[in-house]
């Protein structure tokens, strides 16, 4: 493997370890930590909904305002928060909206913006017309940029409700809420194993570089990483059947049961809930009525 | 300790992995309530069945497994009387990852009680006194994914511990550990023993087996050798064949036998020696004779052969 993918895959395994797995900020004493998990939940699925149904580029912004509110209030630095908030997902959906800025791969005529090429002398057939110039146009521009504020926005909810609540909480939260517990018991144990494997590679990688001399081939790199791969996928198929052999020892009989959270939501957690169902549907209405 | 009726009784057990490969042959074994009991063998790999089957996890692909008043096999496993026999049997896995698959230690350590249908308040009560037990409590909150080695170990004994069972299987408990941890995981397993629970111990780590347990089950796919600690330490070649050691502090005693230390049975542990020490030192009126006669090159050099490594 490249030193590239390399430093990237130990990277991504120590960002996510300290970012996620710290559960620094959840211990924080913070405005959102202190609101029930439960109503926070709710809450944020309401915050992200509304997200999605809104329209236009400023109510958006001002969702996306709200949480950056939301995360200062919750002692939550905006260094760390909006870097991680603008640069990993955005980058992704950036790729998916970029092509829709240009005519050719919009369904309908735009007003153009700038026009990068004309081929309009060179191609002549009927069927390639509408590849005939290639442009950049307003309608596309804004559909791009109003899709990829409210994916911004929609995440930054989604990562300052990781950040302010234990996963265990979360957990505890979905159960309360009634999802299929088959589920709850699937994510966390994901949640808990991913990161023991993505370890297991870490050290795999920093094993053979250890015994490595010299410069390796593509073809022999790639040989040595399918063995990796497949060396993975025995110790994870390994460990599954010993994980479901200590969870019937200890009286796992298919039913996932989990201990009932000793707190209740308070007058300030509905509160809380209330406000937020009051902005989602206010900032809603506004843009209808605009 | 312990009485007539053995809790486990195994007769002429044999496994076979579903890939053909035999790891178990006609193994005969009697463990007795309160008994602490070592099972010492040259691969892990042999362990696990094993603990699995008195753990009621597999069955016997031959021979009978008889277990707290139960034979266990394929119906007995697969039927819900399994559940009694799960609050009184606990098996503590070598891999602590393995065990703690809950997103924090506090509900992996209730996972046993709450899934064996005990009360919450009762559970609460259990979790908590399994933390104090392990001297853990401040780990309750954390995910596994941030425990040290030796935390982990703790945290899996202590998810096990508040089933409160009356036998507890550990395969190589002091595995990873750090000398203190394992000094003081060695302390609380034989606090638990004083407490009554049976102690059936899996390792290769002979220094720990005089510390862990008072008989010894020589496991190398059949049963190759069983008794007391003494038996099984003194006969050298066998647990050379074995791939296996003898302890540290029982070489230390041969040595000074050369040099006309006077002791019948040699010490095991480190407690023993001490005792044994003291004892001769309280006779001898606090002397200690030792002196190189004519032999103790000859025994020197017979020793140094004896426990040279294959």
């Amino acid at each position: 493997m490249s030193k590239f993918a390399d430093k990237t895959l130990v990277e991504i395994v120590n960002y996510i370890k300290d970012a996620v797995f710290s559960e620094r900020y959840a211990t924080f004493e913070g405005f959102l930590q202190r609101i029930d998990p439960k109503v926070k939940f709710v809450s944020f699925m309401i915050l992200i909904v509304a997200t999605i149904f809104a329209h236009s580029v400023y109510i958006i912004l001002l969702f996306f305002s709200a949480s950056l509110i939301l995360a200062a209030l919750s002692r939550i630095p905006l260094r760390f928060y909006i870097p991680r908030v603008l640069i990993f997902i955005p980058i992704f959906t950036g790729i998916v909206a970029l092509p829709y800025i240009f005519n050719i791969f919009q369904p309908y005529e735009g007003t153009p913006l700038i026009v990068i090429h004309d081929f309009q002398r060179v191609i002549e057939l009927p069927l390639l017309r509408p590849f005939s110039r290639i442009e950049i146009t307003r309608e596309g521009v804004f559909w791009a940029s109003t899709f990829l504020a409210r994916v911004t926005t929609a995440v930054s909810y989604a990562i300052l409700l990781m950040l302010t609540t234990r996963w265990s909480d979360i957990l505890n939260t979905l159960s309360a809420l009634r999802f299929p517990k088959i589920f709850v018991l699937i994510l966390g144990m994901a949640y808990r194993y991913i990161f023991l494997l993505l370890d297991t590679i870490v050290k795999m990688l920093f094993s053979r570089k250890s015994r490595a001399v010299g410069k390796e081939s593509s073809v022999s790199s790639w040989r040595l990483n399918a063995g990796i791969i497949g060396a993975l996928f025995l110790k994870s198929y390994d460990m599954s059947g010993n994980i479901y052999l200590a969870m019937l020892s200890r009286g796992f009989n298919g039913d996932f049961s989990h201990l009932h959270a000793d707190s209740d939501p308070v007058m300030k957690d509905y509160l809380f809930l209330t406000m937020v169902i009051v902005f989602c549907i206010s900032s809603l209405v506004v843009e209808v009525m605009a | 300790m312990t009485t007539e009726q053995p809790i486990f009784e195994l007769e002429n057990v044999s496994y076979k992995y579903p890939t053909g490969t035999e790891a178990l042959k006609n193994v005969n074994m009697e463990i007795y309530k309160g008994a602490r009991v070592a099972i010492l063998g040259p691969a892990a790999f042999l362990f696990s069945p094993l603990l699995e089957i008195l753990d009621g996890l597999l069955s016997a692909s031959h021979g009978t497994v008889k277990a707290m008043g139960m034979i266990l096999n394929d119906a007995m496993i697969n039927s819900k009387e399994i559940y009694a026999f799960r609050r009184k049997v606990g098996f503590v896995f070598q891999d602590p990852d393995i065990e703690l698959f809950s997103p924090t230690v506090y509900e992996d350590i209730a996972f046993g009680p709450l899934h064996l249908g005990i009360p919450e308040d009762e559970i609460k009560k259990r979790v908590e006194r399994a933390l104090n037990l392990l001297k853990i409590e401040e780990l309750k909150n954390k995910h596994p994914y941030n425990l040290s080695s030796g935390e982990k170990r703790k945290a899996a004994i202590a998810a096990v511990l508040s089933i409160d069972p009356e036998v507890l299987l550990l395969d190589e408990p002091t595995a990873d550990l750090d000398s203190k941890s394992r000094a003081e995981l060695i302390g609380i397993i034989n606090g638990l023993n004083r407490k009554g629970k049976t102690i059936i111990t899996a390792t290769h780590d002979v220094n720990a087996v005089p510390m862990l347990a008072d008989s010894v089950y020589m496991l190398n796919k059949r049963v190759i050798a069983e008794g007391t600690l003494q038996k099984i330490f003194s006969d050298v070649e066998l647990l050379k064949e074995n791939n296996l050691e003898v302890p540290e502090v029982f070489k230390l005693f041969e040595v000074l036998r050369c040099f006309g230390y006077n002791c019948e049975e040699l010490p095991l542990s480190i407690e023993e020696a001490i005792e044994h020490l003291t004892r001769t030192i309280e006779t001898a009126e606090g002397h200690i004779h030792l002196h190189i006669h004519e032999h103790t090159h000859d025994e020197m050099r017979r020793l140094k052969d004896k426990y040279e490594h294959h």
